[in-house]
């Protein structure tokens, strides 16, 4: 197994490993939005590993990430709109869920679906790290006594943050990257936003790890 | 590798080190506040237990003059009465018929005045001072013993140890209200009562043969107000107070207490 292939496929079992250890999540009756988390961490993998498939075949993937993207930011602002205790964020979010699919709608007529949608990527990523933030000033105004460490979301936040706030950048000029600085996009690709997913599905595990009242978090 | 470091790859590399960093600041400010937010319970929660005791100290010092009053009253008051009363009837001249029934009350007069006596040194919390709570407890023990309606049994081991006056005052009440308890509701014969001292700590367990209680967890509403107070006194010294309800074969009481050492 060459150096190349272990490196873009570590990320891959890591993202298997975060799905099935989310999976406690029904084994120890957890509340339903980190039950509903577990599913679409499954999912997630599941669709990381087509993606790593048709690559593998050089079949073009872009547009399953495409629909995989549009799916999980939709999905995390649900979850978000139910842990998040703020009208303004409530808001916030029924506006995201009127204007992302329309925005989607437009960049795949624009670019097409074959083409990976940045806009659609940066406008999500910036939502997420919105409601991320959101979050932890939540925790940070809260008069819970609980350690925030005990709090599942409190890691998934941590490790959205990190990942979304560094892969929006690069995600959001892939395109132009691509075209321009081929080699470069690849070794940043390779070593920079894996190493991001990887530190994500790290913070997804000890979130469903770590031990939290099931009434504080619904 | 990059074929070139442009501009593009800079802004890269900064602006994910920024957020990197941004993200640290945040989580490491979170954990601060958390940390400031417990300091901040924790001192609340130590001023409440502390706003509680010297609320429960001036009750019991206001309950503990209240019983000194009462105590100097019987003695000084109603004492003189029943003295002058059997003066007045010891320098009767009475018929022969009569001094049956004279010497009758004269007795009963007695035995009031003894009665007035224990009950006068057994609530003045002076007297638990100079006696200690040991002493004043096997008082009451006898007080009870005379009473002809118990068998009571003390045992004692392990060497004593001073205590705390304040202490002393707070851990004979307990002990005094359990008597009470016994003797008004047990319906019982035997009280056995067992003092143990170990390593700075003494142990009174007070066993009886009655009919036990129907027990309530402590912070419900049907608790008696004498338990209560019970466990109010032992969590100020602070002592550990079971009550272990055997309906039908009596309650066991026990009070540990261990005095803290410098």
């Amino acid at each position: 197994m060459n150096v190349k292939l272990l490196i873009s496929t570590l990320p891959l079992l890591v993202v298997g490993f975060a799905a099935a250890t989310s999976l406690i999540s029904f084994r120890y009756n957890y509340p339903a939005a980190l039950r509903k988390l577990s599913l679409f961490w499954v999912f997630n993998f599941c669709i990381d590993l087509s993606g790593h498939i048709m690559k593998y075949f050089d079949v073009k993937n872009h547009w399953l990430y495409n629909i995989y993207f549009w799916l999980m930011y939709l999905t995390l602002a649900y979850l978000y709109d139910r842990q998040v205790k703020n009208k303004y964020v409530h808001v916030g979010i029924r506006l995201f869920y009127i204007v992302f699919p329309l925005l989607v709608l437009a960049e795949s007529i624009v670019s097409g679906i074959n083409k990976l949608q940045t806009m659609m990527l940066v406008t999500g990523s910036v939502v997420m790290i919105f409601l991320a933030a959101a979050y932890f000033r939540q925790l940070y105004l809260s008069e819970d006594n609980e350690p925030v460490t005990r709090d599942p979301w409190f890691w998934f936040s941590f490790g959205f943050i990190i990942y979304f706030g560094c892969t929006v950048p690069f995600l959001g000029m892939l395109n132009y990257l691509w075209g321009h600085y081929k080699e470069f996009t690849n070794f940043y690709y390779s070593y920079f936003c894996n190493s991001f997913a990887i530190l994500l599905n790290l913070l997804i595990i000890t979130g469903f790890l770590c031990q939290r009242n099931s009434q504080k978090s619904h | 590798m990059p074929e070139k470091f442009s501009e593009v790859t800079l802004i890269l590399f900064a602006s994910t080190l920024i957020i990197l960093l941004l993200t640290g600041l945040i989580v490491v400010s979170l954990f601060i506040n958390q940390k400031r937010k417990y300091r901040f319970h924790r001192e609340k929660f130590e001023m409440k237990t502390n706003f509680d005791q010297e609320l429960l100290r001036a009750h019991l010092e206001i309950q503990s003059q209240a019983f000194e009053s009462i105590s100097r009253e019987l003695h000084d008051n109603v004492g003189t009465l029943i003295s002058i009363a059997m003066v007045h009837i010891r320098s009767m001249s009475v018929s022969a018929t009569e001094i049956e029934k004279m010497s009758e009350v004269d007795s009963l007069l007695n035995e009031a005045m003894d009665s007035l006596r224990d009950i006068s040194r057994s609530i003045n919390p002076e007297n638990i001072n100079r006696l200690g709570w040991q002493k004043s407890f096997m008082a009451e023990l006898d007080r009870i013993r005379k009473t002809n309606r118990f068998n009571v049994h003390y045992t004692e081991e392990g060497l004593t140890f001073t205590i705390e006056l304040q202490k002393q005052i707070i851990i004979f009440r307990i002990l005094q209200e359990t008597l009470n308890n016994i003797v008004k509701h047990s319906y019982g014969n035997h009280i056995y009562a067992h003092v143990c001292f170990l390593n700075n700590m003494v142990s009174v367990t007070i066993k009886d043969d009655g009919k036990g209680f129907q027990a309530q967890p402590s912070d419900l509403p049907g608790e008696g107000a004498g338990i209560k107070n019970m466990r109010s006194r032992a969590a100020m010294l602070p002592a550990v107070l079971e009550i272990e309800n055997g309906v039908e074969s009596g309650t066991i009481v026990t009070l540990s207490y261990k005095e803290q050492t410098l």
